[in-house]
């Protein structure tokens, strides 16, 4: 075997143009997968975060009934705890759940806001500013005045996307009375004030959304101690089904007819629930680019062959087993994959680590608003396991491709390849 | 005991284009352990033909071919490969030197092939480079040795692993006379001192006077065979 080494070793340095020029187109098809890698695993990072933070939840617990018509909201299908007590009753049984970081209950409602003439189509959310907080960190994401009041301090504050505020020319400390269809269907209205606005960076989030305390929320919508849904963040996504079901038998036992749905972020219909798809047919995409750029080792190969039929005769003649030959001619594919590979690697994830730091400006590339649950700027996803695995897929895919072309190595007969010359 | 080569009514036959060409056309013949073989004849005779049945490099039309009393004539491609790893060496008209290995690792190729340790390697390549007279060498590459130096690495490289028979086709060919001379008088030596089995295939008179029997080709068949 190290002969065999040795010897591949030795003939990838023949012609030192043309292995790098096998090389180069390695490490072209790598440095493209990875910046895609980083660039698409960034964007669903980014939607990932954003839509379970303000949509989905790692898990998401509603009515069965809310869950079937989420997209309308239904607001007569609250959850009302285990036996009409509100939704506090749930929070203890929750928050006990091992893996349960942050319980953040919600009342979503849709409404038409009016300011000063402009009006605006926009989502209600009602929330336990605490909760809320957590989940969202506002901290980093108020532009104007401030967060809502926490605890016993809740006030009648709203904050809002600071892409709404400015449609309805609102400015932070003025007032605006929100109008909304309560869960009698009867029409109620409460005056609140602006006490910050935020920003997510994502247009369809600034342009659309608003917070209230969840106990005016209540008395707005007519909805008691009820809540519309429960969001539930936990330590590894990842695990989220798993946990989900032990939140759902804990409910379940306290219930004598269940109808709470709780479903985690992967079951739950939406954007979501394409990542897997997504990333499946982005797989495919990687494997097609690198075995495209393998053909320039098959070429390589074949070119190799046709020169060296003298010496594959020699070889032949000496010993060598067909076994062998293939295996000799695969070791210097491999070796010049390696060799691709890494300079795809380390300049690939160089670039990589670098859009990682500065984002890419969706926004500006775009020229205009992106209408999806992204931030305006994609800060690409760089880790080494990626890098690795890139690596590792492009020495595979060119070493498993070249094996093609080195069969005909091993039919040549000595005989023949003796002749030749 | 028989012979230590035996081909018995070898036929080969060779296809160009729509004409068959008869290469062999029923050939007899017998060598023993130790013989110093010349065959002769003159272009398209079937000298090259008889080397490659006898060396396991090709499978006759019609007849057999007998080493240690073994019918080597329907070897699958993976035991002919396996017969001329183990007890066959071969010395070529062009040397066939493998360009990217020095002179001591193409001796030693052989050897990585039958797994041989290192050590020992070691040791028997550089006797037979010594025996050669190539001591010194060892780490030249072909391209910086002289024809006459090329061919003996090669005489080495088909030594080296102390085989039954070795095959030498036109191993003068492409070397001046003095050199040819040479190279003739170390594989007598070593036939002599190592009892190696020698048949090479020639048109080359020094070669012919040198060895101990010659065998004449003529048409694919024998046309004389004298023993000195």
């Amino acid at each position: 075997m190290r002969y065999i080494f040795k010897m591949a070793f030795r003939n990838i340095g023949r012609n030192k143009r043309r292995t790098m020029l096998s090389a180069i187109a390695i490490s072209i098809a790598i440095m493209v997968i990875l910046v895609m890698r980083g660039y698409i695993g960034g964007i669903i990072d980014s939607m990932f975060d954003s839509l379970t933070k303000v949509e989905s939840g790692h898990i998401k617990i509603s009515h069965n009934k809310y869950y079937e018509k989420q997209d309308m909201m239904p607001l007569e299908h609250m959850i009302d705890g285990f036996d009409g007590g509100g939704y506090q009753e749930l929070l203890p049984v929750l928050k006990s759940v091992e893996d349960v970081e942050i319980v953040a209950p919600r009342i979503k409602f849709g409404v038409l806001l009016s300011h000063s003439g402009k009006n605006s189509s926009a989502l209600g959310i009602g929330v336990e500013p605490e909760a809320e907080d957590r989940l969202i960190s506002f901290d980093n994401k108020m532009v104007d005045g401030g967060y809502l009041s926490t605890g016993s301090n809740s006030n009648r504050e709203i904050i809002m996307g600071k892409g709404l505020a400015s449609k309805l020319g609102l400015k932070t400390g003025e007032k605006i009375t929100i109008l909304a269809r309560t869960a009698y269907d009867s029409l109620r209205g409460m005056t609140f004030t602006v006490s910050g606005t935020f920003s997510f960076g994502i247009s369809a989030i600034d342009d659309k959304l608003f917070y209230i305390p969840i106990g005016f929320a209540q008395r707005l919508l007519e909805m008691g101690q009820n809540a519309s849904e429960i969001i539930i963040m936990v330590n590894k996504p990842e695990n989220a089904e798993e946990i989900s079901e032990k939140i759902k038998s804990q409910i379940d036992s306290k219930m004598d007819d269940p109808y709470y749905a709780v479903v985690p972020w992967n079951k739950q219909e939406g954007m979501l629930s394409m990542f897997s798809v997504a990333t499946n047919i982005y797989s495919f995409i990687y494997l097609f680019l690198l075995v495209l750029a393998s053909t320039v080792i098959i070429n390589t190969t074949m070119m190799v062959i046709y020169e060296r039929m003298k010496e594959i005769g020699t070889i032949g003649a000496l010993g060598m087993s067909s076994g062998q030959i293939i295996l000799l001619f695969v070791v210097e594919a491999m070796l010049i994959s390696v060799i691709g590979s890494f300079i795809g690697m380390v300049v690939g994830g160089g670039i990589d680590f670098i859009l990682s730091e500065v984002g890419i400006n969706l926004q500006k590339l775009s020229g205009g608003s992106v209408d999806f649950m992204t931030t305006d700027i994609i800060y690409p996803r760089f880790d080494f396991s990626i890098l690795i695995g890139s690596f590792i897929f492009g020495v595979v895919v060119a070493t498993v491709v070249s094996y093609f072309p080195s069969r005909r190595a091993a039919k040549i007969e000595p005989v023949e390849a003796l002749r030749s010359v | 005991m028989g012979a230590l080569v035996s081909v018995l009514d070898l036929k080969k036959d060779y296809k160009v284009g729509e004409t068959v060409v008869h290469a062999l056309r029923g050939m007899d013949m017998e060598i023993e352990a130790g013989e110093f073989t010349a065959v002769a004849g003159p272009s398209g005779s079937g000298k090259s033909t008889l080397l490659n049945l006898i060396g396991c490099l090709d499978t006759p039309t019609e007849g057999k071919v007998l080493i240690n009393e073994n019918d080597v004539s329907h070897y699958s491609k993976k035991e002919l490969a396996n017969i001329r790893r183990e007890s066959i060496g071969f010395i070529f008209q062009t040397f066939n030197l493998i360009p990217i290995l020095s002179a001591f690792e193409n001796v030693a190729f052989p050897l990585s092939l039958l797994h041989w340790d290192s050590e020992k390697i070691q040791n028997n390549v550089n006797q037979i480079l010594k025996d050669v007279g190539l001591e010194g060498m060892e780490d030249r590459y072909p391209r910086e040795l002289s024809g006459g130096q090329q061919q003996r690495v090669a005489v080495a490289r088909a030594l080296v692993k102390e085989p039954t028979i070795i095959l030498a086709d036109e191993p003068t060919a492409n070397l001046d006379s003095n050199t040819g001379g040479d190279i003739l008088d170390l594989m007598r030596e070593l036939n002599e001192e190592k009892g190696a089995t020698f048949i090479f295939s020639t048109h080359d008179p020094m070669v012919m006077d040198r060895a101990r029997r010659l065998i004449n080709l003529k048409d694919g068949m024998i046309h004389s065979d004298e023993r000195k």
